[in-house]
């Protein structure tokens, strides 16, 4: 737990702007929420691997959001059935249930679209308030750590820093 | 530019790299794949040489394909030289094996193995041969006649019992009426009665007082022949009684041979001999065995039938990180597997064949029609024709059903052994046979009819002295029909030929000449037996005969002598009468003076 912290801790007071950590947790909840081998997932990977976002922000992320899926799994199967079922989708469902691609993404399965729905919904506000929240942190949090004696000291003990890594 | 990642984008192109070569291995990776499923589902090995996989259109070709039988492991169950078909991607993408053409060439059957084909020991049972006699299977009817000298030496016969009963009885009539014929008049006492007849009739010549004592003799002879006849008459009437029983006796005793070689005959079972059921007896075990094979057939491919599919099919069931997969209306539904057409080729012993199946599906509730298979023989051995076809139509759940025809034009039939059974080794050596199989499975049971007709038949047994099996040999054709009806596993068979007529006709007439043969050895053997006691009693009853002959002689004799006393007799009263009317006359005549 300790690790953990220190390891957000150093990723927030990491070089990456705030965007690219936010993106990075976005996207690991998206690939957290969401069954993992979803043909969106494989987007979710490239786009992981081929622009610069923090890794390390979307590793725990993504360890977190997973542990959450299970939890939030009854809740996805209810709302992608409802979602699945409701009349007034039946018409858009069933001409993307005759599509290759829709069929390739799953759609049509409950945890898929419930975790699916979810994920895109919270994905904007998600990146929006991360993206807030670590430019908070920076401006005024870590330079009043920063500042601080307590960090000076550890900063500068050599028990401290064996410790931690001995945790990693 | 700098927010690309360009590590990153090399793995991705790799990965890319990575699946492109995946394809162009994809039969190398496909194969064990392959086989490790087939050999699950087959319950032995099965082997595959290679499998090409092509694209645009996706094509793979599945070469020698070997597929181990799980009973007879160093034994390809059957081998296919090629699979090859076409599959939509498109639909491979939406989890399903739709192929519109295919083609299975070069299927052999029963190969040899390299390498054993087991996966896992099993226990095998051996299983009885063809025509080996088995426990509680009908038995053979024992035709074989019994030894004539042998049954004369065990049974008792009524000839004999009747013979001694009349010797016993002839002989005490016999010594009876020595007793009787010595109280009957002799020739002494005879000739005393002569001599007495003789002075009457001297004495009746003589004076009146002569003549008186003729007549008083005459009377009491007349009453001592009287006497005697009536004793001659009561041994004449006892004498009739005892030859009319003996005669009684003598005539059983002459029909009892007769009585006896018709008893021994119904003893021995040489009446009421027939050819029932041979043809049963025969053909049944083979047509069960058959049945039964197929059966096993069908119980190996019935997994893979539509119906078990559906019958696999259960309400979903939500797991945790799987969710339930909604299914909506499909514009063109197609089935998880399909198969529109695959051409077939197979050389087997019996010959080279083709065929098609048309309609192969994992759900026919979804293409709505029913699996067709074909198969012609095209360039046959020993027959003009053979035909196998089958359908497997589950469109309709509860009403689904498998239903298979076969039939075989002119099939040559060589050596066949329909019976190794010690009591009637018999092979079929040659003939020409028509069969036409009809069968249909549904829920469970099984219902059919097979005709058949044989031709040019010549049969062959090792046992030539049997009469059952010499019957065979006037049979140049048959017919043979069956019905069957049942469960798999506990078939009745109905077996009806006109075989059994033929054989019947043969084994009568055969047996009418056997059991002619028997009945006059076994004459003969009784004759020469009885001739002595009989000829005997013959002697005996002669001379009985004679006897009451003499008694007879004796009686006329006596009846004509008392005749004869009884005209002396009433002569002499005619007399006396005219005398005493004359000597009345004479005294009226002197009185009244004329």
């Amino acid at each position: 737990m300790i690790t953990q912290i220190f390891k957000i801790l150093r990723v927030l007071a990491s070089e990456d702007s705030p965007m690219q950590i936010s993106i990075a947790i976005a996207l690991a909840m998206v690939m957290g929420l969401t069954p993992l081998f979803s043909l969106h997932n494989l987007l979710v990977l490239i786009i992981l691997l081929a622009f610069r976002i923090n890794l390390g922000a979307f590793l725990l992320a993504w360890a977190f959001f997973s542990g959450l899926a299970y939890l939030l799994d009854p809740l996805f199967h209810s709302l992608g059935q409802f979602i699945l079922q409701h009349p007034a989708m039946q018409d858009t469902w069933t001409e993307m249930y005759n599509s290759t691609y829709w069929r390739l993404a799953n759609f049509n399965n409950t945890i898929v679209m419930g975790s699916f729905v979810t994920a895109m919904l919270a994905f904007i506000p998600m990146l929006l308030i991360l993206n807030f929240l670590i430019r908070r942190y920076r401006s005024h949090v870590l330079v009043f750590l920063k500042k601080s004696r307590l960090v000076t000291w550890m900063q500068s003990s050599k028990m401290i820093t064996r410790i931690t890594s001995a945790m990693e | 530019m700098k927010s690309i990642r360009w590590g990153g984008l090399m793995v991705v192109i790799i990965m890319l790299l990575s699946f492109a070569a995946a394809l162009l291995f994809a039969g190398s990776i496909l194969k064990p794949f392959m086989e490790s499923s087939l050999t699950s589902m087959n319950g032995a090995k099965v082997d595959i040489d290679n499998v090409d996989v092509s694209y645009s259109p996706l094509t793979v070709a599945i070469n020698n394909m070997q597929i181990a039988d799980p009973l007879r492991p160093m034994v390809n169950t059957a081998q296919i030289k090629q699979i090859k078909f076409s599959m939509s991607v498109v639909e491979l993408f939406f989890g399903k094996a739709i192929i519109d053409e295919a083609s299975v060439n070069g299927i052999q059957v029963d190969t040899p193995r390299r390498k054993s084909g087991l996966i896992k020991k099993t226990d095998k049972k051996k299983e009885p041969e063809a025509g080996e006699e088995k426990p509680g299977f009908i038995t053979m009817p024992e035709i074989a006649l019994p030894n004539v000298k042998e049954i004369l030496a065990v049974e008792p016969l009524l000839s004999d019992k009747l013979i001694n009963e009349l010797e016993e009885d002839l002989a005490k009539t016999e010594s009876q009426w020595q007793e009787v014929s010595g109280t009957l008049p002799d020739k002494e006492k005879w000739q005393q009665y002569e001599n007495r007849y003789k002075e009457i009739q001297l004495a009746a010549k003589g004076d009146s007082v002569q003549k008186l004592a003729a007549i008083k003799d005459a009377k009491q002879l007349s009453k001592d022949l009287k006497a005697e006849a009536q004793l001659v008459k009561q041994a004449k009437q006892q004498l009739s009684t005892d030859l009319d029983r003996l005669n009684a006796e003598y005539k059983a005793a002459k029909a009892a041979p007769a009585a006896d070689i018709a008893r021994l005959k119904d003893k021995y079972n040489l009446g009421n001999l027939n050819a029932e059921n041979i043809s049963q007896m025969l053909f049944g075990e083979q047509i069960s065995g058959y049945i039964a094979l197929a059966g096993k057939w069908y119980e190996r491919i019935e997994p893979y039938l539509p119906e078990r599919e559906q019958a696999k099919a259960s309400p979903p069931k939500v797991e945790r990180r799987k969710g339930v997969d909604v299914a909506f209306r499909e514009y063109q539904p197609r089935p998880d597997f399909y198969v529109g057409v695959a051409a077939i080729t197979a050389s087997l012993p019996r010959g080279q064949f083709e065929g098609t199946a048309t309609a192969v599906s994992s759900n026919q509730r979804i293409n709505k029609e029913p699996m067709r298979l074909k198969l012609s023989g095209v360039e046959l051995t020993n027959k003009e024709s053979e035909e196998i076809s089958a359908e497997f139509n589950y469109i309709d759940k509860d009403s689904g059903y498998s239903r298979f025809n076969y039939a075989v034009v002119k099939s040559r039939i060589d050596d066949f052994v329909l019976s190794r059974s010690s009591r009637l080794p018999l092979t079929m050596k040659q003939a020409l046979m028509d069969l036409k199989l009809d069968a249909k499975l549904q829920q469970g049971s099984l219902s059919g009819t097979v005709k058949t007709q044989f031709d040019q038949v010549s049969f062959d047994s090792a046992d030539s002295s049997s009469m059952l099996a010499s019957s065979f040999k006037g049979v140049n054709s048959f017919d043979l029909n069956g019905k069957f009806s049942g469960s798999l596993s506990d078939l009745s068979i109905n077996i009806d030929s006109n075989l059994d007529n033929q054989l019947g006709q043969q084994l009568k007439a055969s047996l009418n000449e056997k059991k002619l043969e028997f009945e006059n050895d076994l004459r003969t053997r009784l004759d020469a037996k009885l001739e002595q006691p009989m000829n005997k009693l013959e002697a005996k009853k002669a001379s009985l005969e004679s006897v009451k002959t003499r008694i007879d002689d004796r009686e006329e004799e006596l009846q004509n002598r008392l005749a004869l006393l009884q005209q002396i007799i009433d002569e002499e009263k005619e007399q006396k009468k005219e005398e005493a009317t004359e000597k009345l006359k004479d005294k009226l005549r002197d009185k009244l003076g004329f």
